[in-house]
């Protein structure tokens, strides 16, 4: 009795994981997210930026993807001051700007003609991220799926000798 | 049996608890950052003069030696310069006995309405030591340059970080708008202390 309860619950829990792992990561396929860690992202403004920005050309690209947790920081290796944001990045110096939250944001910079730069700034979802998520939701199911099997296939009593 | 089959699942989960807790502690065990958005290395601090109270020339150097929070902004403005102002003014009194190692400079977006006095009254409703500073347009201008500030609107548009100089006149720091007086004042403590 107590074994055939044991391999009931387990085999529910094991499906109940697949079921969620299967819905989870077809949904993180289809999605356009980024599977990193957060970590430090180095954008670096070359020298001679100004001049280029000055004459209507592009010298960096336009937009930035990044992950919530990042850590943007800029290095400035042109020969004048750049701004981007927030940011104040003299000559020759770097300057860092955290990034806590998800959002698509365009802030003001120097180095850009347009002066506009894209953050677009996603939600991190690391490997340990989408497993706790397959737990989080494998587990319940596979509790409601044993208890399911109980209402179709009931327990038999074992037989007195 | 069933006892003891409970104490000893009790006791993988007490195990299991503290072995995430452990983790997340030594992950997070690494040195605080910085509020605000470091400059490194700390770069000199473009000296200026302008206009100050009693229609005095005011230098930035003047103030060598104590903290100075550098603010762009103008008196009518209705949000991010009171906002700033009010941030900061809780920062001094947050500061305690450091507070007087700490200036704060106003320089004005809208000279055309911001005159020296305009300035003191404005400021003095915030904190009696915070100095305002105004100038002619072209002199006010080579300042915005020389931090990177935009000015448009007839200067109702503006840059809303404060720069942090040191005492040694050097740019280490600029505080983004939305920081809170809590977190402007423990950066301050760092590098009062000479972090």
């Amino acid at each position: 009795m107590r074994k055939s309860i044991f391999v009931r619950v387990a085999l529910s829990m094991v499906l109940g994981v697949l079921i969620a792992g299967v819905i989870s990561e077809a949904s993180f396929l289809l999605q356009d997210n980024v599977s990193r860690p957060p970590q430090e992202v180095v954008l670096v403004i070359p020298n001679g930026a100004a001049a280029q920005t000055a004459l209507g050309q592009s010298v960096l690209a336009q937009e930035l993807v990044l992950v919530a947790g990042d850590t943007l920081v800029v290095r400035n290796e042109d020969v004048t001051a750049h701004t981007l944001g927030p940011l104040y990045i003299p000559p020759g110096a770097s300057a860092s700007l955290a990034l806590d939250q998800p959002e698509n944001v365009m802030v003001t910079c120097s180095f850009q003609p347009q002066q506009t730069f894209g953050l677009d700034v996603r939600e991190s979802l690391t490997l340990d991220t989408r497993i706790q998520g397959i737990l989080l939701a494998g587990v319940p199911m596979g509790v409601l799926l044993a208890l399911y099997s109980v209402v179709i296939w009931p327990l038999k009593k074992a037989q007195p000798a | 049996m069933e006892r003891r089959f409970l104490w000893v699942a009790m006791g993988l989960a007490v195990v299991v608890v503290i072995a995430v807790a452990a983790a997340a502690l030594l992950r997070g065990g690494t040195t605080v950052p910085y509020n605000g958005s470091i400059i490194d290395p700390p770069s000199p601090a473009a000296d200026f003069g302008l206009t100050g109270p009693g229609g005095r020339t005011a230098r930035l150097s003047d103030y060598r030696g104590k903290v100075v929070l550098l603010y762009f902004g103008y008196t009518n403005c209705p949000d991010f310069c009171p906002n700033t102002m009010g941030v900061l003014r809780k920062v001094r009194a947050d500061l305690g006995a450091q507070a007087d190692q700490v200036q704060v400079l106003l320089v004005t977006t809208d000279p055309a309405r911001d005159t020296p006095e305009r300035l003191a009254n404005y400021l003095a409703a915030f904190d009696s030591t915070f100095i305002g500073l105004t100038g002619a347009e072209a002199d006010l201008q080579a300042v915005y340059a020389g931090y990177g500030v935009t000015v448009m609107d007839e200067g109702t548009t503006h840059s809303t970080r404060v720069y942090v100089v040191d005492a040694g006149g050097n740019l280490r720091l600029t505080l983004p708008y939305g920081l809170t007086a809590a977190q402007v004042t423990a950066d301050l403590r760092r590098i009062l202390q000479g972090d």
